[in-house]
Protein backbone atom coordinates (compact mmCIF):
# COMPACT_ATOMS: atom_id res chain seq x y z
CA UNK A 1 0.00 0.00 0.00
CA UNK A 2 2.86 2.27 0.92
CA UNK A 3 5.08 1.55 -1.86
CA UNK A 4 1.62 2.65 -4.21
CA UNK A 5 1.12 5.79 -2.46
CA UNK A 6 4.41 7.17 -2.79
CA UNK A 7 4.11 6.55 -6.45
CA UNK A 8 0.66 8.23 -6.47
CA UNK A 9 2.46 10.91 -4.72
CA UNK A 10 5.47 11.43 -7.17
CA UNK A 11 3.19 11.01 -10.18
CA UNK A 12 1.00 13.54 -9.20
CA UNK A 13 2.99 15.80 -7.14
CA UNK A 14 5.54 16.58 -9.53
CA UNK A 15 8.62 16.79 -6.57
CA UNK A 16 10.51 19.80 -8.41
CA UNK A 17 7.41 21.82 -8.45
CA UNK A 18 6.50 20.98 -4.51
CA UNK A 19 10.11 22.03 -3.72
CA UNK A 20 10.06 25.06 -5.77
CA UNK A 21 6.90 26.26 -4.31
CA UNK A 22 8.06 25.58 -1.09
CA UNK A 23 10.70 27.89 -1.39
CA UNK A 24 8.86 30.59 -2.58
CA UNK A 25 6.17 29.97 -0.10
CA UNK A 26 8.47 30.21 2.67
CA UNK A 27 9.94 33.31 1.21
CA UNK A 28 6.70 34.71 1.13
CA UNK A 29 5.68 33.54 4.83
CA UNK A 30 8.94 35.08 6.31
CA UNK A 31 7.92 38.36 4.05
CA UNK A 32 4.85 37.43 6.03
CA UNK A 33 2.81 39.11 3.78
CA UNK A 34 -0.31 38.03 1.97
CA UNK A 35 0.13 40.42 -0.92
CA UNK A 36 3.57 38.84 -1.27
CA UNK A 37 1.96 35.61 -1.98
CA UNK A 38 -0.81 36.29 -3.88
CA UNK A 39 1.52 37.92 -6.12
CA UNK A 40 3.34 34.35 -6.49
CA UNK A 41 2.55 33.02 -10.00
CA UNK A 42 3.10 29.70 -10.65
CA UNK A 43 4.87 29.12 -13.95
CA UNK A 44 6.44 25.58 -13.28
CA UNK A 45 4.51 23.25 -16.11
CA UNK A 46 2.26 20.09 -14.81
CA UNK A 47 4.71 17.97 -16.98
CA UNK A 48 2.09 15.55 -18.05
CA UNK A 49 -0.03 18.40 -19.81
CA UNK A 50 2.17 21.28 -19.85
CA UNK A 51 -0.33 23.23 -17.70
CA UNK A 52 0.98 25.78 -15.12
CA UNK A 53 -0.52 25.35 -12.25
CA UNK A 54 -3.44 28.08 -11.37
CA UNK A 55 -2.85 31.14 -9.55
CA UNK A 56 -4.10 31.26 -5.78
CA UNK A 57 -6.26 34.52 -7.26
CA UNK A 58 -7.43 31.88 -10.20
CA UNK A 59 -8.42 29.29 -7.16
CA UNK A 60 -10.20 31.30 -4.68
CA UNK A 61 -12.33 33.45 -7.41
CA UNK A 62 -13.69 30.90 -9.68
CA UNK A 63 -15.90 28.59 -7.40
CA UNK A 64 -19.34 26.53 -7.61
CA UNK A 65 -20.18 26.45 -4.03
CA UNK A 66 -24.20 27.19 -4.80
CA UNK A 67 -24.97 28.03 -0.81
CA UNK A 68 -23.19 31.68 -1.33
CA UNK A 69 -24.61 31.86 -5.04
CA UNK A 70 -24.60 30.59 -8.45
CA UNK A 71 -22.18 32.73 -9.96
CA UNK A 72 -18.54 31.59 -10.07
CA UNK A 73 -17.53 34.85 -8.42
CA UNK A 74 -20.74 34.77 -5.63
CA UNK A 75 -18.31 32.36 -3.46
CA UNK A 76 -15.48 35.16 -3.13
CA UNK A 77 -17.80 37.68 -2.34
CA UNK A 78 -20.30 36.10 0.53
CA UNK A 79 -18.17 32.96 1.86
CA UNK A 80 -16.27 35.38 4.41
CA UNK A 81 -19.46 34.94 6.40
CA UNK A 82 -19.01 31.39 7.08
CA UNK A 83 -18.32 30.92 10.58
CA UNK A 84 -15.59 27.96 10.31
CA UNK A 85 -14.05 27.86 14.05
CA UNK A 86 -15.24 26.03 16.11
CA UNK A 87 -16.06 23.08 13.99
CA UNK A 88 -17.31 19.82 14.41
CA UNK A 89 -18.14 17.05 12.37
CA UNK A 90 -20.52 13.82 13.16
CA UNK A 91 -18.92 11.05 12.15
CA UNK A 92 -21.73 8.44 12.04
CA UNK A 93 -22.85 4.99 10.65
CA UNK A 94 -20.89 1.59 10.17
CA UNK A 95 -18.35 2.95 12.47
CA UNK A 96 -16.55 1.92 15.55
CA UNK A 97 -16.46 5.52 17.21
CA UNK A 98 -19.32 7.25 16.31
CA UNK A 99 -19.79 10.71 17.55
CA UNK A 100 -19.20 14.43 17.22
CA UNK A 101 -15.42 15.46 16.74
CA UNK A 102 -13.98 18.75 16.79
CA UNK A 103 -12.51 18.86 13.61
CA UNK A 104 -8.59 19.37 14.92
CA UNK A 105 -9.01 16.34 16.96
CA UNK A 106 -10.25 14.52 14.15
CA UNK A 107 -7.43 15.34 12.14
CA UNK A 108 -4.99 15.17 14.93
CA UNK A 109 -2.15 12.70 14.12
CA UNK A 110 -2.68 11.46 10.69
CA UNK A 111 -0.04 12.24 8.57
CA UNK A 112 -0.73 15.42 5.84
CA UNK A 113 -0.21 15.37 2.79
CA UNK A 114 0.65 18.02 -0.15
CA UNK A 115 -1.19 16.94 -3.96
CA UNK A 116 -1.27 18.63 -6.87
CA UNK A 117 -4.54 17.74 -8.88
CA UNK A 118 -6.11 18.56 -11.82
CA UNK A 119 -9.65 19.54 -11.39
CA UNK A 120 -12.21 18.63 -14.00
CA UNK A 121 -15.72 20.93 -13.48
CA UNK A 122 -18.49 19.04 -15.20
CA UNK A 123 -19.18 22.41 -16.87
CA UNK A 124 -16.10 21.71 -19.40
CA UNK A 125 -13.31 23.44 -17.63
CA UNK A 126 -10.30 22.59 -15.38
CA UNK A 127 -7.65 23.52 -13.10
CA UNK A 128 -4.45 22.29 -11.60
CA UNK A 129 -4.57 23.10 -7.69
CA UNK A 130 -2.19 22.59 -5.15
CA UNK A 131 -3.81 21.13 -2.05
CA UNK A 132 -2.60 20.37 1.28
CA UNK A 133 -4.89 17.62 3.43
CA UNK A 134 -4.95 14.49 5.11
CA UNK A 135 -5.84 11.10 2.90
CA UNK A 136 -9.73 10.04 3.40
CA UNK A 137 -8.85 6.28 4.31
CA UNK A 138 -6.16 7.48 7.06
CA UNK A 139 -9.51 9.10 8.74
CA UNK A 140 -12.10 6.26 8.08
CA UNK A 141 -8.98 3.72 9.80
CA UNK A 142 -8.55 5.99 12.46
CA UNK A 143 -12.26 5.79 13.91
CA UNK A 144 -12.62 2.40 12.77
CA UNK A 145 -14.72 0.39 9.45
CA UNK A 146 -17.26 -1.91 10.58
CA UNK A 147 -17.54 -4.82 8.29
CA UNK A 148 -20.76 -4.10 6.81
CA UNK A 149 -20.11 -0.89 5.15
CA UNK A 150 -20.33 -0.11 1.84
CA UNK A 151 -20.24 3.57 1.11
CA UNK A 152 -19.36 6.92 2.80
CA UNK A 153 -21.86 9.40 2.98
CA UNK A 154 -21.02 13.40 3.23
CA UNK A 155 -22.87 16.33 4.00
CA UNK A 156 -22.09 20.06 3.89
CA UNK A 157 -23.28 22.51 6.38
CA UNK A 158 -26.83 23.40 6.47
CA UNK A 159 -26.79 27.08 7.95
CA UNK A 160 -28.97 29.64 6.15
CA UNK A 161 -27.58 32.25 8.05
CA UNK A 162 -24.07 32.16 7.32
CA UNK A 163 -25.02 30.54 3.17
CA UNK A 164 -28.25 32.29 2.04
CA UNK A 165 -28.90 30.48 -0.68
CA UNK A 166 -29.76 27.60 1.25
CA UNK A 167 -32.82 30.05 2.10
CA UNK A 168 -33.96 29.52 -1.74
CA UNK A 169 -34.85 26.24 -3.37
CA UNK A 170 -32.31 25.99 -5.98
CA UNK A 171 -30.94 23.03 -4.56
CA UNK A 172 -32.14 20.14 -1.98
CA UNK A 173 -30.26 21.52 1.30
CA UNK A 174 -27.89 20.42 2.46
CA UNK A 175 -25.44 19.47 -0.47
CA UNK A 176 -25.05 15.73 0.11
CA UNK A 177 -22.67 13.57 -1.64
CA UNK A 178 -20.84 10.34 -1.79
CA UNK A 179 -18.56 7.35 -2.52
CA UNK A 180 -18.18 4.16 -2.53
CA UNK A 181 -16.21 2.57 0.62
CA UNK A 182 -13.19 1.43 -2.24
CA UNK A 183 -13.07 5.40 -3.48
CA UNK A 184 -12.90 6.67 -0.52
CA UNK A 185 -10.19 4.52 1.11
CA UNK A 186 -8.17 4.70 -2.54
CA UNK A 187 -4.92 6.68 -1.98
CA UNK A 188 -5.60 9.53 -4.13
CA UNK A 189 -8.74 10.40 -2.60
CA UNK A 190 -8.10 13.57 -0.02
CA UNK A 191 -9.67 15.65 2.55
CA UNK A 192 -8.20 18.84 2.19
CA UNK A 193 -7.44 21.76 4.55
CA UNK A 194 -5.76 24.21 2.80
CA UNK A 195 -3.88 25.46 -0.76
CA UNK A 196 -0.72 26.56 -1.47
CA UNK A 197 0.37 25.88 2.36
CA UNK A 198 -2.51 28.19 3.59
CA UNK A 199 -5.82 27.50 5.35
CA UNK A 200 -8.45 26.88 2.94
CA UNK A 201 -10.15 29.88 1.95
CA UNK A 202 -13.75 29.46 2.32
CA UNK A 203 -14.95 29.90 -0.64
CA UNK A 204 -13.48 26.37 -1.64
CA UNK A 205 -14.97 24.73 1.28
CA UNK A 206 -13.05 25.83 4.49
CA UNK A 207 -12.43 24.22 6.85
CA UNK A 208 -11.86 20.97 4.97
CA UNK A 209 -13.71 19.51 1.85
CA UNK A 210 -13.23 16.36 -0.18
CA UNK A 211 -10.78 16.15 -3.38
CA UNK A 212 -11.44 13.12 -5.63
CA UNK A 213 -9.89 13.98 -8.58
CA UNK A 214 -10.78 11.42 -10.93
CA UNK A 215 -14.41 12.55 -10.87
CA UNK A 216 -16.06 15.79 -11.74
CA UNK A 217 -15.64 18.25 -9.14
CA UNK A 218 -19.32 18.42 -7.77
CA UNK A 219 -18.25 15.38 -6.27
CA UNK A 220 -15.60 16.83 -3.95
CA UNK A 221 -17.95 17.69 -1.25
CA UNK A 222 -17.40 21.08 0.36
CA UNK A 223 -17.20 22.50 4.54
CA UNK A 224 -18.25 19.23 5.13
CA UNK A 225 -20.26 18.52 8.74
CA UNK A 226 -20.96 15.14 8.47
CA UNK A 227 -19.59 11.66 7.26
CA UNK A 228 -21.24 8.28 7.59
CA UNK A 229 -20.95 4.94 6.71
CA UNK A 230 -23.55 2.92 5.35
CA UNK A 231 -24.78 0.20 3.74
CA UNK A 232 -27.06 1.24 1.13
CA UNK A 233 -25.79 4.01 -1.93
CA UNK A 234 -26.24 7.45 -0.16
CA UNK A 235 -27.69 10.05 -2.19
CA UNK A 236 -25.79 12.72 -3.87
CA UNK A 237 -27.61 16.12 -4.08
CA UNK A 238 -26.65 17.12 -7.76
CA UNK A 239 -28.72 13.22 -9.17
CA UNK A 240 -31.39 14.03 -6.54
CA UNK A 241 -31.47 16.94 -9.04
CA UNK A 242 -31.26 15.70 -12.21
CA UNK A 243 -30.56 12.23 -11.96
CA UNK A 244 -29.94 12.00 -15.73
CA UNK A 245 -27.75 14.27 -16.15
CA UNK A 246 -25.48 13.74 -12.65
CA UNK A 247 -25.18 9.54 -11.68
CA UNK A 248 -24.05 8.89 -8.84
CA UNK A 249 -20.18 7.58 -10.17
CA UNK A 250 -19.60 10.91 -12.39
CA UNK A 251 -16.23 9.80 -13.15
CA UNK A 252 -14.47 12.27 -15.30
CA UNK A 253 -15.16 10.10 -18.47
CA UNK A 254 -14.94 12.04 -22.74
CA UNK A 255 -17.07 9.52 -23.84
CA UNK A 256 -20.39 9.87 -21.78
CA UNK A 257 -22.17 12.79 -23.16
CA UNK A 258 -23.51 15.88 -21.16
CA UNK A 259 -26.47 17.08 -22.58
CA UNK A 260 -25.47 20.74 -21.67
CA UNK A 261 -21.03 20.27 -21.73
CA UNK A 262 -19.10 18.74 -24.12
CA UNK A 263 -17.16 16.24 -22.06
CA UNK A 264 -14.59 15.58 -25.03
CA UNK A 265 -12.63 18.57 -24.21
CA UNK A 266 -12.07 20.83 -21.11
CA UNK A 267 -10.90 24.55 -21.38
CA UNK A 268 -8.30 24.81 -18.88
CA UNK A 269 -8.57 28.44 -16.67
CA UNK A 270 -5.32 29.60 -16.53
CA UNK A 271 -4.75 31.15 -19.81
CA UNK A 272 -1.67 31.38 -21.99
CA UNK A 273 -0.39 34.79 -20.89
CA UNK A 274 -0.30 36.46 -18.00
CA UNK A 275 -2.59 38.15 -15.66
CA UNK A 276 -6.67 38.51 -16.97
CA UNK A 277 -6.03 39.57 -20.33
CA UNK A 278 -4.06 36.06 -20.74
CA UNK A 279 -6.77 34.58 -19.42
CA UNK A 280 -8.70 35.77 -22.18
CA UNK A 281 -7.14 32.39 -24.36
CA UNK A 282 -7.70 29.66 -22.22
CA UNK A 283 -6.74 26.46 -24.36
CA UNK A 284 -8.81 23.28 -24.54
CA UNK A 285 -7.15 20.19 -24.07
CA UNK A 286 -8.71 16.41 -24.27
CA UNK A 287 -10.23 14.84 -21.71
CA UNK A 288 -9.20 11.83 -20.92
CA UNK A 289 -11.39 8.75 -18.79
CA UNK A 290 -10.68 9.34 -15.14
CA UNK A 291 -9.24 12.97 -15.77
CA UNK A 292 -6.35 11.04 -16.93
CA UNK A 293 -5.58 9.14 -13.05
CA UNK A 294 -5.47 5.73 -14.89
CA UNK A 295 -4.50 4.05 -11.24
CA UNK A 296 -8.00 4.22 -10.29
CA UNK A 297 -9.24 1.76 -13.38
CA UNK A 298 -9.08 -1.32 -11.47
CA UNK A 299 -12.27 -0.13 -8.92
CA UNK A 300 -14.39 -0.37 -12.04
CA UNK A 301 -13.45 -3.50 -13.77
CA UNK A 302 -15.82 -4.96 -15.22
CA UNK A 303 -18.71 -2.35 -15.44
CA UNK A 304 -20.40 -0.54 -17.96
CA UNK A 305 -19.42 2.91 -17.44
CA UNK A 306 -21.90 4.49 -19.81
CA UNK A 307 -24.99 2.71 -17.82
CA UNK A 308 -22.88 3.54 -14.23
CA UNK A 309 -22.36 7.60 -15.03
CA UNK B 1 -61.05 64.93 -33.22
CA UNK B 2 -60.66 68.43 -31.25
CA UNK B 3 -58.84 67.21 -28.20
CA UNK B 4 -59.75 69.63 -25.67
CA UNK B 5 -56.81 68.27 -23.63
CA UNK B 6 -54.89 69.00 -26.31
CA UNK B 7 -52.69 71.65 -23.55
CA UNK B 8 -51.49 68.67 -21.60
CA UNK B 9 -50.89 66.46 -24.55
CA UNK B 10 -47.03 65.62 -24.50
CA UNK B 11 -47.33 63.49 -27.67
CA UNK B 12 -46.30 66.08 -29.55
CA UNK B 13 -43.61 67.68 -27.79
CA UNK B 14 -41.85 64.45 -27.58
CA UNK B 15 -42.34 62.85 -31.28
CA UNK B 16 -40.63 66.63 -32.16
CA UNK B 17 -37.99 65.62 -30.09
CA UNK B 18 -38.04 62.46 -31.81
CA UNK B 19 -37.68 63.56 -35.29
CA UNK B 20 -34.18 64.87 -34.11
CA UNK B 21 -33.00 62.14 -32.77
CA UNK B 22 -32.07 59.79 -35.94
CA UNK B 23 -32.40 56.65 -36.22
CA UNK B 24 -28.42 56.03 -37.40
CA UNK B 25 -27.21 57.79 -34.19
CA UNK B 26 -28.50 54.08 -32.31
CA UNK B 27 -25.76 52.74 -34.65
CA UNK B 28 -23.32 54.28 -32.20
CA UNK B 29 -25.38 54.82 -29.53
CA UNK B 30 -26.69 50.84 -28.75
CA UNK B 31 -22.34 49.83 -29.43
CA UNK B 32 -21.77 51.63 -26.15
CA UNK B 33 -22.25 48.06 -24.28
CA UNK B 34 -19.65 46.70 -26.14
CA UNK B 35 -17.49 49.70 -25.62
CA UNK B 36 -17.73 48.79 -22.14
CA UNK B 37 -17.54 45.14 -22.02
CA UNK B 38 -14.04 46.10 -23.83
CA UNK B 39 -13.05 48.69 -21.08
CA UNK B 40 -13.94 46.25 -18.15
CA UNK B 41 -11.67 43.74 -19.84
CA UNK B 42 -8.75 45.41 -20.42
CA UNK B 43 -9.26 46.70 -16.24
CA UNK B 44 -9.26 43.34 -15.84
CA UNK B 45 -12.75 43.67 -14.29
CA UNK B 46 -14.09 40.16 -16.30
CA UNK B 47 -12.62 38.26 -13.85
CA UNK B 48 -10.33 35.19 -13.85
CA UNK B 49 -12.45 33.57 -17.18
CA UNK B 50 -13.05 36.82 -19.42
CA UNK B 51 -14.06 34.57 -22.19
CA UNK B 52 -17.18 33.04 -20.59
CA UNK B 53 -18.17 36.50 -19.36
CA UNK B 54 -17.96 37.89 -23.05
CA UNK B 55 -20.22 35.37 -24.21
CA UNK B 56 -22.22 35.76 -21.91
CA UNK B 57 -22.65 39.74 -21.91
CA UNK B 58 -23.06 39.53 -25.75
CA UNK B 59 -26.05 36.87 -25.36
CA UNK B 60 -27.74 39.15 -23.08
CA UNK B 61 -27.18 42.61 -25.11
CA UNK B 62 -27.88 40.88 -27.77
CA UNK B 63 -31.27 39.32 -25.92
CA UNK B 64 -32.08 42.02 -24.35
CA UNK B 65 -32.16 44.45 -27.74
CA UNK B 66 -34.30 41.95 -29.42
CA UNK B 67 -36.86 42.33 -27.01
CA UNK B 68 -36.81 46.49 -26.99
CA UNK B 69 -37.05 45.21 -31.08
CA UNK B 70 -39.93 44.03 -30.29
CA UNK B 71 -41.40 46.16 -27.84
CA UNK B 72 -40.79 49.46 -30.05
CA UNK B 73 -43.93 48.51 -31.61
CA UNK B 74 -46.88 48.16 -28.71
CA UNK B 75 -44.73 50.95 -26.92
CA UNK B 76 -45.83 53.33 -30.24
CA UNK B 77 -49.23 52.04 -30.40
CA UNK B 78 -49.93 53.12 -26.47
CA UNK B 79 -48.02 56.27 -26.82
CA UNK B 80 -48.32 57.45 -30.48
CA UNK B 81 -44.92 58.25 -29.86
CA UNK B 82 -42.97 57.35 -33.19
CA UNK B 83 -40.54 54.80 -32.33
CA UNK B 84 -41.05 52.25 -35.11
CA UNK B 85 -38.32 53.77 -37.30
CA UNK B 86 -35.90 52.84 -34.43
CA UNK B 87 -36.92 49.23 -35.38
CA UNK B 88 -34.30 48.55 -37.41
CA UNK B 89 -31.57 49.88 -36.09
CA UNK B 90 -32.21 47.98 -32.73
CA UNK B 91 -32.85 44.77 -34.97
CA UNK B 92 -29.41 45.28 -36.84
CA UNK B 93 -27.17 45.90 -34.02
CA UNK B 94 -28.94 43.32 -31.67
CA UNK B 95 -28.37 40.51 -34.54
CA UNK B 96 -24.53 42.10 -34.73
CA UNK B 97 -24.07 41.47 -30.64
CA UNK B 98 -25.42 37.85 -31.53
CA UNK B 99 -23.40 36.77 -34.21
CA UNK B 100 -20.25 38.13 -31.94
CA UNK B 101 -21.73 36.07 -29.43
CA UNK B 102 -21.82 32.81 -31.27
CA UNK B 103 -18.11 33.90 -33.09
CA UNK B 104 -17.18 34.22 -29.34
CA UNK B 105 -18.63 30.37 -28.85
CA UNK B 106 -17.06 29.08 -32.32
CA UNK B 107 -13.48 30.44 -31.99
CA UNK B 108 -12.59 30.90 -28.54
CA UNK B 109 -14.92 28.57 -26.20
CA UNK B 110 -15.24 26.22 -28.44
CA UNK B 111 -11.30 26.80 -30.18
CA UNK B 112 -12.88 25.52 -33.44
CA UNK B 113 -12.79 21.90 -32.66
CA UNK B 114 -15.16 21.10 -35.83
CA UNK B 115 -16.35 17.84 -34.56
CA UNK B 116 -17.15 18.59 -30.88
CA UNK B 117 -18.93 21.83 -32.44
CA UNK B 118 -20.97 19.70 -34.94
CA UNK B 119 -21.85 17.46 -31.68
CA UNK B 120 -23.37 20.87 -29.51
CA UNK B 121 -25.37 21.79 -32.32
CA UNK B 122 -26.96 18.52 -33.02
CA UNK B 123 -27.18 17.00 -29.35
CA UNK B 124 -26.93 20.00 -27.06
CA UNK B 125 -30.33 21.07 -26.31
CA UNK B 126 -29.83 24.38 -25.15
CA UNK B 127 -27.53 25.24 -28.18
CA UNK B 128 -29.50 23.46 -30.81
CA UNK B 129 -31.95 25.85 -29.51
CA UNK B 130 -29.54 29.04 -30.02
CA UNK B 131 -28.49 28.01 -33.60
CA UNK B 132 -32.08 27.55 -34.14
CA UNK B 133 -32.67 31.25 -33.24
CA UNK B 134 -29.94 32.22 -34.89
CA UNK B 135 -31.11 30.90 -38.20
CA UNK B 136 -33.74 32.35 -37.83
CA UNK B 137 -32.45 36.20 -37.09
CA UNK B 138 -30.55 35.56 -40.53
CA UNK B 139 -33.60 36.25 -42.74
CA UNK B 140 -34.32 39.43 -40.99
CA UNK B 141 -31.01 41.27 -41.09
CA UNK B 142 -30.77 40.23 -44.30
CA UNK B 143 -33.73 41.85 -45.66
CA UNK B 144 -33.59 44.98 -43.19
CA UNK B 145 -33.32 47.72 -45.71
CA UNK B 146 -35.49 49.61 -47.97
CA UNK B 147 -34.55 47.87 -51.12
CA UNK B 148 -35.80 44.09 -49.92
CA UNK B 149 -38.35 45.84 -48.07
CA UNK B 150 -39.65 47.15 -51.95
CA UNK B 151 -38.99 43.67 -53.98
CA UNK B 152 -40.43 41.80 -50.96
CA UNK B 153 -43.87 43.66 -51.07
CA UNK B 154 -46.27 41.53 -48.40
CA UNK B 155 -43.93 38.90 -48.30
CA UNK B 156 -41.63 41.01 -46.07
CA UNK B 157 -43.47 41.00 -43.05
CA UNK B 158 -44.06 37.72 -43.04
CA UNK B 159 -40.26 37.21 -42.82
CA UNK B 160 -39.59 39.29 -40.24
CA UNK B 161 -42.60 37.97 -38.42
CA UNK B 162 -39.76 35.43 -37.36
CA UNK B 163 -38.24 37.60 -35.08
CA UNK B 164 -41.36 36.12 -32.67
CA UNK B 165 -40.23 32.89 -32.72
CA UNK B 166 -36.87 33.71 -32.38
CA UNK B 167 -37.25 35.47 -29.41
CA UNK B 168 -39.15 32.73 -27.43
CA UNK B 169 -36.72 29.87 -28.50
CA UNK B 170 -33.64 32.52 -27.41
CA UNK B 171 -35.41 33.00 -24.20
CA UNK B 172 -35.64 29.10 -24.35
CA UNK B 173 -32.40 28.94 -24.70
CA UNK B 174 -30.97 31.08 -21.82
CA UNK B 175 -33.25 29.03 -19.90
CA UNK B 176 -31.94 25.72 -20.49
CA UNK B 177 -28.26 26.59 -20.36
CA UNK B 178 -27.41 26.00 -16.67
CA UNK B 179 -27.28 23.40 -14.08
CA UNK B 180 -30.46 24.71 -11.98
CA UNK B 181 -32.93 27.24 -13.05
CA UNK B 182 -32.31 30.68 -14.45
CA UNK B 183 -34.10 33.70 -12.67
CA UNK B 184 -33.55 35.96 -15.18
CA UNK B 185 -34.01 33.70 -18.03
CA UNK B 186 -37.45 33.09 -16.46
CA UNK B 187 -38.19 36.87 -16.13
CA UNK B 188 -37.06 37.13 -19.77
CA UNK B 189 -39.09 34.56 -21.25
CA UNK B 190 -41.98 36.15 -19.51
CA UNK B 191 -41.60 39.66 -20.91
CA UNK B 192 -40.73 38.21 -24.47
CA UNK B 193 -43.90 36.24 -24.25
CA UNK B 194 -46.33 39.31 -22.79
CA UNK B 195 -44.78 41.14 -25.72
CA UNK B 196 -46.29 38.47 -28.09
CA UNK B 197 -49.46 38.38 -26.66
CA UNK B 198 -50.06 42.59 -26.46
CA UNK B 199 -49.86 41.54 -30.49
CA UNK B 200 -53.22 40.20 -30.02
CA UNK B 201 -54.70 43.33 -28.46
CA UNK B 202 -55.59 46.06 -30.33
CA UNK B 203 -53.73 48.67 -28.52
CA UNK B 204 -55.15 52.09 -28.42
CA UNK B 205 -53.54 55.43 -27.35
CA UNK B 206 -53.47 55.50 -23.50
CA UNK B 207 -55.90 58.56 -22.82
CA UNK B 208 -53.57 60.67 -19.92
CA UNK B 209 -51.07 60.78 -22.03
C1 LIG C 1 -25.54 28.74 -32.50
C2 LIG C 1 -25.92 29.76 -31.79
C3 LIG C 1 -25.60 29.97 -30.33
C4 LIG C 1 -24.66 29.37 -29.54
C5 LIG C 1 -23.67 28.29 -29.93
C6 LIG C 1 -24.77 29.94 -28.22
C7 LIG C 1 -23.99 29.57 -27.13
C8 LIG C 1 -24.13 30.05 -25.86
C9 LIG C 1 -23.31 29.68 -24.74
C10 LIG C 1 -22.16 28.68 -24.79
C11 LIG C 1 -23.75 30.35 -23.66
C12 LIG C 1 -23.14 30.35 -22.26
C13 LIG C 1 -23.48 29.16 -21.46
C14 LIG C 1 -22.67 29.10 -20.20
O1 LIG C 1 -22.43 30.12 -19.59
O2 LIG C 1 -22.28 28.00 -19.86
C15 LIG C 1 -24.87 31.15 -24.08
C16 LIG C 1 -25.61 31.96 -23.26
C17 LIG C 1 -26.58 32.81 -23.71
N1 LIG C 1 -27.00 32.97 -25.01
FE1 LIG C 1 -26.39 31.95 -26.61
N2 LIG C 1 -25.77 30.87 -28.22
C18 LIG C 1 -26.30 30.93 -29.49
C19 LIG C 1 -27.33 31.74 -29.93
C20 LIG C 1 -27.98 32.65 -29.14
C21 LIG C 1 -29.05 33.50 -29.59
C22 LIG C 1 -29.61 33.51 -30.99
C23 LIG C 1 -29.41 34.27 -28.52
C24 LIG C 1 -30.46 35.33 -28.42
C25 LIG C 1 -31.52 35.43 -29.12
C26 LIG C 1 -28.59 33.88 -27.39
C27 LIG C 1 -28.68 34.40 -26.12
C28 LIG C 1 -27.99 33.94 -25.03
C29 LIG C 1 -28.21 34.42 -23.69
C30 LIG C 1 -29.21 35.48 -23.27
C31 LIG C 1 -27.33 33.71 -22.85
C32 LIG C 1 -27.20 33.83 -21.35
C33 LIG C 1 -26.37 34.99 -20.94
C34 LIG C 1 -26.26 35.12 -19.44
O3 LIG C 1 -25.85 34.18 -18.79
O4 LIG C 1 -26.61 36.17 -18.94
N3 LIG C 1 -27.72 32.89 -27.81
N4 LIG C 1 -25.07 30.95 -25.44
Amino acid sequence: MDIKNDKIKEAFTPKHIYVNRRKILQLGMALSSLVALNKITPAQADESLERKINTFEEITNYNNFYEFGIDKTDPAKYAHKLTTSPWQVEIAGLVENPGKYDLNELLDGINTVDRTYRLRCVEGWSMLIPWNGIQLNHLLEKVGIKKEAKYVAFETLLRPEEMHMQKTQVMYWPYREGLRLDEAMHPLTILATGLYNQPLPKQNGAPFRLVVPWKYGFKSIKSIVKISLTEDQPISSWSMQNPREYGFYSNVNPNVHHPRWSQASERYIGGEGEGYLGNLFTRRYDTKLFNGYDEVAYLYEGMDLSKYY
Amino acid sequence: MANVKKNIDITKPINLILRKIKPSYFYIILLLPLLALIIELMSGGLGVDPMRKIERELGNTGLNLLILTLALTPITKLTSFNLIRYKRVFGLISFFYITLHFLTWLLLDMQLRWDEIIISLTKKPFIVLGMVSLVLLVPLAITSNNYSIRKLNNYWKRVHFLIYPAAIIGGLHYMLMAKTIQFDAVKTLIVILLLITLKFFKLKKIKWL
